[in-house]
């Protein structure tokens, strides 16, 4: 999947290739968000084409995007909290075609605790829990492409690590999956290549290595040391 | 005491009609995401319907449910794209303004065109006076049964479809987030529509009942309609469903109630007098709202 | 004067006055539809003190417009902070109540209502006065800071508050306010048309006044000036049978407008637009008048 330029986002070109986890980095407002939201479809583009598996999805309608395969865990979670885990989850496969049994085993595997939870309001989880509500939201539908803007915003260390951890066997799986953080660290770790986005435009590019080796990303974001 | 209880089934029947409407409004509230003031007049418009069908089929009942029904539907299924690009902007006020129009549209033109603008009423076979149950004095008509058991019916069927079916939760997610709904891949534009439809067909339902239980129907009846509607739903909190019903059957039974012991105009100005002290004490209703 | 003519320059007039309490209210963004309740107040309590206890007209309205002060003070306290729909339909519904009372009590003729009201000398004068007086109490509140203050709470309440602005203090002022210009319209109303039937003051009447200030404008008050003769007026030349389908037409009008140039027919922009060309002609003219002079002398 390839992208170009567009309003707020100026000359942006990124590609993720089937298999890889490919990380945007770069401070709040830096543009990530709204490169994946032009994605879906949500923001209109102004210049540039967006190709998903060899179609043009440019103007598409947000529900044409996400049927055929794309996802976004959005930032702050996008769950619904005045409906159950379980509703949660069936919303998740509102466009999946057959049965759901066997995702919902996949997501039961990686994120035990929704299963015990499954008739609880989703308002009522944690925001660990609901951050992997998220996750699993998206994985009901089986995605070619996930897409998450920030997951790790307001979780505590060990639940970050255990969501890097989930996201990197996810991957392993043979999930695609495209990553917006802030915290560079855990995210270039598991990571095959990454972009850095700096207000609207990408200032670096490379694999997730030459990056964690960069010395401005090292600064900037990685507080200096690797 | 028997006396009571005929008055009081009389205004279960008509809470429980009210409920039908309000649950259509609220759907509209809710998934709409406009304030459809003009919903009631949709629905007196299918009781027009539903007379004309009897009045030309020689009072087939059948034929003439069916009409309202199916008018109901369609009537609110054309709306649907007047208040697209309001609902798209989110412009509630706004929608409220252009739904005041259509109704004032729908108004006059039953006013004018339709039976000339003289009151119609429903054959009494229709209205199903016969008394059913009997205990002493009072008596307990097909119309009301038909009309209890139907809404509870229509309403049982609607709950079932916004809880346990895909196109519920969709429903219930675009109500609470549409942003969420978005992202979810639900089609906004057609699950509207879709939202439009079931509105429209519980309004052609509550429309044969309405035409039960009032057994006439003239051009004011809409804004009437209109009135007890919103005061239903603010007292339970606008787009509260559940709360909905609760306070459908409040008014239903107070109108019912005092439309024993006052001249019919007074129930109307208690019904309002309720919403103006709701609206001052606890705005948001008693049940909170959703919107 | 022709009577006919009476009539339209009266009736414009007051309808241009309903027009504006309605502008007035919905600058802070609210729909407040009490001041045609008060009307009916209005005109119901002056023309009963005239009739009924032989008071002069300027007795009857004094107490006509206090009864209707007092009376809109009560609403005002407790919709001030109510959410905007709330205001909607509470004050619609005041409006129903309204008719239903004053058509039930006793004294005001029932469904007939009251009539034979005598007729008032300098009535016009009268009416055009306070049509002059509201207006420039408006243009003033325009164009000061408290017309800036109203604009940020149509734009953003959240914001408006955090800037120290009361909405509730606001909207209660406003309310009174245009419930005391209501009053003074049902007054005027009553003593125009000289009879006062409770069917006047409905739900069909207040979606004309709708219509009036939202196809004008709803941004500034020379819409409600504007398009109140034209769409009040026309319908009086046509016809007969187009003149029953004036509600109809103007419910289209209304609908129309808000779908397709939703801030009415005069906006702000159309004014500064005006301005400008005005300013300009006006340069012009007092270039060319300046030449003339230049050359004469």
């Amino acid at each position: 999947m390839s992208y170009g330029p567009i309003k707020a986002l100026r000359g942006v070109s990124i590609e993720v290739n089937e298999g890889e986890i490919v990380v945007m980095i770069g401070a709040n407002g830096a543009g990530k968000t709204t490169l994946v939201e032009t994605i879906l479809g949500i923001t209109p583009v102004e210049k540039g084409r967006i190709m998903f598996m060899g179609e043009e999805v440019t103007q598409k309608k947000t529900e044409y995007v996400v049927a055929s395969g794309l996802c976004l865990i959005p930032e702050g979670r996008g769950i619904l909290p005045l409906m159950t885990v379980m509703e949660n989850l069936q919303l998740g496969a509102h466009h999946f075609k057959g049965d759901t049994s066997k995702n919902l085993e996949l997501i039961y595997r990686c994120f035990p605790v929704l299963k015990e939870r499954s008739k609880q309001m989703a308002g009522t989880l944690s925001g660990g829990e609901q951050q992997m509500l998220s996750v699993a939201r998206g994985l009901m539908s089986a995605p070619n492409l996930m897409m998450l803007d920030e997951p790790s915003l307001g979780l505590a260390p060990t639940v970050m690590k255990d969501l890097f951890r989930t996201i990197g066997e996810l991957n392993s799986t043979g999930y695609t999956i495209l990553l917006s953080e802030q915290n560079a660290c855990q995210a270039l770790r598991y990571a095959h290549r990454g972009y850095v986005f700096e207000t609207g435009e990408i200032v670096l590019s490379g694999t997730a290595e030459e990056l964690m080796h960069n010395q401005r990303v090292q600064q900037a974001y990685l507080g200096g040391v690797v | 005491m028997e006396i009571f209880l005929a008055q009081l089934i009389n205004a279960i029947a008509l809470g429980s009609v009210y409920a039908l409407l309000v649950t259509g409004f609220n759907l509209l509230v809710v998934v709409g995401g406009i304030f459809p003031f003009a919903y009631s007049h949709i629905v007196v418009l299918s009781m027009y319907m539903c007379w004309f069908a009897m009045k030309m089929t020689g009072d087939n009942a059948a034929v003439g449910i069916l009409a309202g029904v199916l008018s109901g539907t369609a009537f609110s299924f054309i709306t649907e794209p007047v208040f697209r690009p309001l609902a798209k902007r989110g412009a509630v006020l706004g929608s409220f303004i252009v739904a005041m129009a259509l109704s004032l549209i729908i108004t006059e033109i039953m006013a004018q065109k339709l039976n000339m603008g003289i009151v119609i009423s429903f054959p009494q076979t229709f209205q199903g006076k016969e008394a059913l149950i009997q205990f002493g004095t009072a008596t307990v008509t097909a119309g009301q049964i038909a009309t209890i058991v139907g809404s509870i019916g229509a309403g049982l069927g609607f709950f079932y479809l916004l809880y346990r079916t895909k196109q519920g939760r969709a429903f219930r997610a675009m109500g609470q987030s549409p942003f969420s709904a978005r992202l979810l891949g639900i089609p906004i534009v057609k699950t509207r529509i879709y939202a439009y439809l079931i509105a429209g067909l519980l309004g052609g339902i509550s429309a044969v009942f309405l035409a039960m239980a009032i057994g006439t129907a003239s051009s004011s009846l809409g804004d009437n309609l209109a009135l007890k509607v919103m005061a239903v739903s603010m007292l339970a909190g606008v787009g509260n469903l559940g709360g909905g019903l609760v306070a459908a059957l409040i008014l239903g039974l107070s109108e019912g109630m005092v439309l024993a012991y006052l001249p019919g105009d007074w129930s109307q100005a208690i019904a309002f007098g309720m919403i103006m002290v709701v609206v001052m004490i606890r705005p948001k209703g008693l049940f909170g709202t959703m919107a | 004067m022709s009577l006919s003519l009476y009539y339209y320059f009266q009736l414009t007039a007051i309808f241009i006055m309903l027009g504006w309490t309605l502008y007035w209210i919905y600058r802070i963004g609210q729909l407040n539809n009490a001041p045609i309740a008060i009307m009916a107040i209005g005109a119901y309590l002056s023309s009963y003190a005239v009739l009924t206890w032989g008071w002069p007209f300027a007795a009857a309205f004094a107490f006509a417009v206090i009864c209707g002060a007092v009376f809109a003070v009560i609403p005002a306290l407790g919709l001030g902070r109510a959410p905007a729909f709330a205001m909607v339909i509470a004050t619609i519904a005041l409006i129903f109540i309204m008719q239903t009372v004053f058509r039930n009590l006793p004294w005001f003729g029932g469904a007939l209502g009251l009539f034979g009201i005598p007729k008032i000398k300098n009535l016009l004068w009268i009416t055009y006065g306070f049509l002059i007086f509201f207006g420039i109490l408006i243009y003033r509140f325009d164009h000061s800071r408290l017309g800036r203050a109203a604009d940020i709470v149509f734009e953003d309440r959240d914001v408006a508050s955090t800037l120290g602005i009361n909405i509730y203090l606001f909207s209660v002022c406003l309310q009174v306010m245009t419930g005391v210009m209501g009053a003074v319209a049902g007054v005027l109303y009553a003593f125009t048309i000289r009879t006062v039937i409770p069917v006047y003051f409905g739900f069909p009447f207040l979606l004309a006044i709708t219509t009036f200030i939202f196809v004008g404008g709803y941004t500034t008050m020379w819409g409600v000036i504007v398009f109140t003769p034209i769409l009040w007026g026309i319908p009086l030349i046509l016809p007969e049978s187009f003149a029953a389908y004036r509600n109809f037409i103007y419910g289209v009008l209304l609908m129309g407008t808000l779908l397709l140039r939703s801030e009415g027919a005069i906006d702000r922009r159309f004014l500064r637009w005006l301005r400008i060309h005005a300013e300009h002609a006006l340069d012009k003219l007092t270039h060319r008048w300046k030449k003339l002079n230049h050359v004469r002398g």
